[in-house]
């Protein structure tokens, strides 16, 4: 088995509900919303992180 | 229905019954287990009977002289035992040797080896559609070629070269062709009589043939010579030394006999089954199937699924065995040479899976998988900031990366 149980059981819940892992997409036009990409598709490896703020917290 | 389906029939195949039955005869105090090497009594007589009994089995399939089969301990052995042997045999008459850059690691590494002996190998580019064409082969040889060695079957992709033209080009200018058919037995129709063929690698592991054994077809007509790469005895008329492995040999020679006689029902089951997988997947957008659409065997199907990453595809598909066309999981991030060699850019090789059916899948197992790979395709791209990007019509080619 390459991956631990833990990784496996993480990816398969984030699979199966996504929102509730913090995984999706918020619209990165909307103002208040910070989009950052980092990785490269050749490595297989891309990332996007949003922020949003508003007076007191950031949500990630 | 038991998981984890088996799909990865490319990668080796369980042993038939019939195939372990036989086996099972020559092994014990009570079965053939004697030494086919010796002459003086009854146990060494039956055991060789068996081994002669096979040999003509893996010659029936292949239509060639029982006389011109080498056993050895697999398609790698005899790829190895091919190549050395007779580009050493031949030297004198020149140093280039020609081969593809899709070839299997047995023989790409053999080559390698040559020439850090001072052999010069040219390294041919397949076409987008994964095949080495005739003319290819023609436009690189020069007087110094003493050896082609080309596969018949792909075993990442299931394109078919066509070795019969190949083996006119080669015949005519006296150069040695070796084929490497491990994938071929029992899918596609081999008739040596009628192909211009000095050297054939088969497998047993891939035809429902135990691991551990495999042979070279060396031609008597014209005889080719090759320097043994095994020493000690002098077995199979000088060219593999070591005892041969009863159990072993009765084991191909079944795999064979029963590929001869099922082949064409085999293909046909198979094909059937490919066609509703393939079906069950085609519409899905972005999806591409590599390697020539005609020229290929019915079971083999290495599909790129664009904008979903490699490694969470292989996790998301772990009720299936299949093979990934990347070895992420190893230190180097490279992806598959063979895909790599038909042109396709590095994340589409990382997102490409090979599906490999076989003559103990069901219409079941088909049906379940194709549901499966719709599910965890669709899920992932919802999770894809690329997929998010081709869907705004954002060119992707455009995009300059940082890597971290």
């Amino acid at each position: 088995m390459a991956y631990s149980k833990k990784v496996v059981d993480k990816f398969e819940k984030t699979l199966q509900d996504p929102e509730k892992h913090s995984v999706g997409r918020w619209d990165p036009s909307d103002s208040d919303i910070g989009t950052g990409m980092v990785g490269a598709p050749a490595c297989g490896d891309v990332m996007r992180l949003q922020s949003s703020v508003n007076k007191e917290i950031i949500h990630m | 229905m038991k998981l984890p389906i088996y799909f990865d029939y490319a990668s080796t195949t369980p042993a038939d019954p019939r195939v372990v039955k036989k086996m099972q005869d020559c092994l014990s105090l009570d079965g053939n287990f004697g030494n086919p090497a010796s002459r003086s009594h009854a146990f060494g007589w039956k055991a060789e009977e068996a081994a002669e009994e096979a040999r003509s089995h893996v010659a029936d399939l292949v239509n060639c002289d029982p006389r011109e089969i080498v056993w050895t301990s697999g398609a790698t052995e005899s790829d190895n035992l091919a190549i050395k042997g007779s580009a050493i045999f031949n030297k004198a008459k020149g140093n280039h040797i020609i081969t593809s850059k899709v070839e299997h690691k047995a023989v790409l590494d053999s080559c390698r080896q040559l020439e850090r002996q001072g052999f010069e190998v040219t390294y041919l580019d397949p076409g987008s559609n994964g095949i080495v064409t005739p003319e290819m082969v023609k436009e690189a040889i020069c007087e110094k070629t003493i050896l082609v060695s080309l596969m018949h079957v792909n075993n990442e992709i299931g394109v078919i070269n066509d070795i019969k033209a190949i083996g006119k080009i080669t015949r005519e200018r006296g150069i040695v062709f070796h084929v490497d058919a491990a994938q071929s037995t029992g899918k596609v129709d081999i008739d040596l009589s009628d192909l211009e063929v000095d050297l054939m690698s088969f497998s047993a592991h891939k035809t429902y043939g135990p691991k551990g054994i495999g042979a070279l077809y060396a031609s008597r007509k014209p005889r080719i010579r090759l320097e043994a790469q095994i020493h000690g005895g002098g077995h199979e008329r000088g060219m593999r030394s070591g005892t041969l492995a009863t159990h072993q040999i009765v084991g191909m020679g079944e795999a064979f006999r029963i590929a001869k006689e099922d082949m064409n029902s085999d293909n046909e089951r198979i094909m059937k089954l490919r066609d509703k997988f393939w079906d069950g997947l085609k519409d899905m957008e972005e999806i591409y199937l590599n390697g020539d659409e005609k020229q290929r065997v019915a079971g083999f199907l290495n599909v790129s699924f664009n904008f979903v990453e490699g490694e969470s595809l292989i996790m998301a598909l772990k009720d299936i065995a299949v093979s990934s066309g990347s070895a992420c999981t190893s230190a180097s991030l490279e992806p598959s040479y063979v895909l790599r060699a038909i042109g396709l850019k590095d994340e589409l090789a990382h997102s490409s899976i090979r599906f490999a059916i076989g003559r103990f899948s069901t219409e079941a197992e088909i049906d379940y998988t194709v549901d499966l790979v719709r599910d965890a395709v669709d899920k992932l791209r919802i999770l894809s900031p690329l997929w998010d990007m081709y869907k705004d019509g954002v060119d992707l080619d455009s995009v300059e990366w940082i890597e971290h």
